[in-house]
């Protein structure tokens, strides 16, 4: 399996390619939405102000080095953008206290929030390069369905599916060894 | 850039999450992982962390955050289409900034699937367009905007429309952290360093130097041309690396000039004295005093040692270039750099006719190319971006 070089998708996030920000834009939506929701405790206030830091990015003329640059950046970003809006409406909030940072370290809150939803992007991103039937097996398998289960659901063999587990398995156990050098996994 | 915490960076430990969760951790990192599990001050949701099945049902999750339909939206706020957002082509006219003799230009942001107009006035050179990098990686387009930045050892950097300025915020430690400023074709960009000394870095060129000036000397790296004005410090002797060599000096003005496809070094000296030494081979070696220049180069046997006109070598700085007997493909060379033009030859044989002539920076390119035809057996025709050099 060929997966895509991560320090293209930065070039080309850095060019504003649109194919290479769509990969990135579908990769980093949900964490960064997530992320930015435990801060301010409104979705739909989440979702336009991870909206407006992914726009003004794109008529910025900011660039990235590499993909970690990128991914401490956004999760800052929306971080601080979060914590203004909080300011801005004046709330007396103790999530204000909670996630500012002292200095260069990072609040536990923003810390623990941006290790979660990287811990989950990542996975998700590795899981969604397998071929149709292996993913749709080994997430059946994860949710805790018994390969009979799956086999019936899906109309397939039993053996398929547990062969086709194994193989899932193997692969994430493979990339998850050195997940740190492979961060965007959707195909270009 | 960085996310982290207690010394635990954020990469670090999504790596070790994902290894524990696999079972495939070494005893050491076993033990960074316990210690990091252990630690109730850096993570508050380390019992999620710590259970793949927990992991798994969070991915499992679909969420309320609908990624399709915002993209759908992104999209349609962001223009239909993403094409390339590049510098184009439009132009206000360039301004002169007095105080410092450089002029300011207003350069113009368009997207490209504007149909681009014809340009009537003719090509103009882009005054001050450069990029920043940062110590922590990141790049940063520096336009006309006032600006100021603020590196993480509290040194500032204020943005002026073509000068960036350093105001030391350096907190000791002795760790050098750099920052780099490229001058793109058709850019010029000036800057002042924690330390006084002035630079003029001109079209298509790179310099690289530290935030703050430590140990025994004061050292930069140039690919390309700028001129220096070094404050004096017979302490801190001034460095200045280029691809050859490098110039030593404790309080001058001089200028380098280091292009990679001129394969050469030039030095010229405008006030004080300054020592040139090759990087490979110390004896080739030559001090200067004002007026004088070197020249190494590759493959010349000795480092070539001449007194020049100045002017002729330090006058783009003022706005001016002095050809004297220069190739044409030299001079098309600079044409080409300042005017971020693309020159294409009608014959070989062209390349070699000499001429002289002063080049207005900030003045259409129209009114130099007409004066060297008038003059010569060329003819040039501008299209675009694109210069076509014939014989009459």
């Amino acid at each position: 399996m060929i997966l895509p070089d991560s320090e293209k998708v930065v070039a080309g996030v850095n060019r504003k390619d649109e194919k290479a920000w769509k990969v990135f834009y579908k990769s980093f939506y949900h964490p960064l939405c997530s992320h930015c929701f435990r801060i301010v405790h409104e979705e739909a206030v989440a979702a336009d102000i991870v909206q407006d830091v992914l726009i003004r990015l794109w008529n910025g003329d900011m660039t990235f080095e590499n993909v970690k640059v990128l991914t401490v950046y956004m999760y800052r970003a929306v971080t601080n953008n979060a914590l203004k809006y909080l300011r801005d409406r004046n709330a007396e909030d103790v999530r204000l206290k909670e996630w500012c940072r002292r200095e260069e370290e990072s609040s536990r809150e923003e810390f623990s929030s941006a290790v979660q939803e990287e811990v989950l992007r990542q996975l998700r991103a590795l899981i969604d390069t397998l071929p149709e039937q292996r993913r749709k097996i080994l997430l059946m398998s994860m949710e805790g369905m018994s390969g009979e289960e799956i086999a019936r659901t899906l109309g397939v063999t039993i053996h398929t599916v547990k062969q086709q587990k194994y193989r899932a398995y193997c692969f994430l156990k493979e990339h998850l060894q050195h997940s740190w050098l492979v961060l965007f996994l959707y195909t270009l | 850039m960085e996310l982290k915490r207690r010394k635990h960076d954020l990469f670090e430990v999504v790596r070790l999450v994902f290894g524990a969760m696999t079972d495939q951790l070494n005893k050491e990192e076993k033990e960074s992982y316990n210690r990091m599990m252990e630690d109730e001050e850096l993570l508050n949701n380390r019992e999620l962390l710590s259970d793949p099945h927990a992991i798994i049902s969070e991915l499992n999750k679909s969420g309320c955050f609908d990624t399709a339909g915002a993209y759908r939206q992104f999209r349609l706020r962001t223009g239909k289409s993403g094409k390339l957002r590049r510098i184009s082509l439009g132009w206000v006219a360039a301004s002169l900034l007095i105080p410092i003799g450089i002029a300011v230009g207003v350069l113009l942001l368009r997207p490209v699937e504007q149909p681009i107009p014809e340009e009537p006035e003719g090509m103009l050179p882009i005054t001050s367009a450069a990029w920043l990098k940062l110590s922590d990686g990141r790049r940063i387009g520096l336009g006309n905007l006032q600006d100021t930045l603020l590196e993480h050892d509290g040194t500032r950097i204020a943005n002026e429309g073509g000068v960036l300025n350093y105001q030391s915020g350096h907190k000791g430690g002795d760790q050098l952290v750099y920052n780099e400023l490229t001058v793109p074709r058709g850019g010029e960009y000036m800057l002042q360093l924690p330390d006084g000394t002035q630079v003029w870095l001109n079209s298509e060129s790179i310099l690289k130097y530290p935030l703050h000036f430590s140990g025994t000397a004061r050292e930069v790296f140039l690919s390309g041309e700028a001129y220096f004005s070094v404050t004096r410090d017979v302490q801190k002797p001034f460095k200045v690396h280029t691809s050859y060599g490098e110039v030593k000096v404790l309080g001058t003005e001089f200028n380098v000039r280091n292009y990679p496809e001129e394969e050469s070094v030039v030095t010229t000296l405008v006030k004080g004295r300054v020592l040139y030494r090759n990087k490979d081979n110390y004896s080739r070696m030559a001090e200067l005093s004002p007026g004088l220049q070197v020249t190494d180069k590759t493959g010349m046997k000795e480092l070539e040692l001449k007194r020049v006109d100045i002017s002729e070598f330090v006058g783009w700085r003022d706005g001016l270039y002095v050809f004297r007997n220069l190739t044409l493909e030299q001079i098309m060379n600079t044409v080409a750099r300042n005017y971020d033009a693309e020159i294409h030859w009608d014959s070989e044989e062209i390349k070699g006719y000499r001429f002289s002539g002063d080049l207005k920076k900030y003045e259409y390119v129209d009114k130099f190319l007409n004066f060297i035809e008038v003059g010569g057996d060329v003819h040039f025709t501008i299209k675009g971006k694109m210069i076509f050099v014939g014989k009459k």
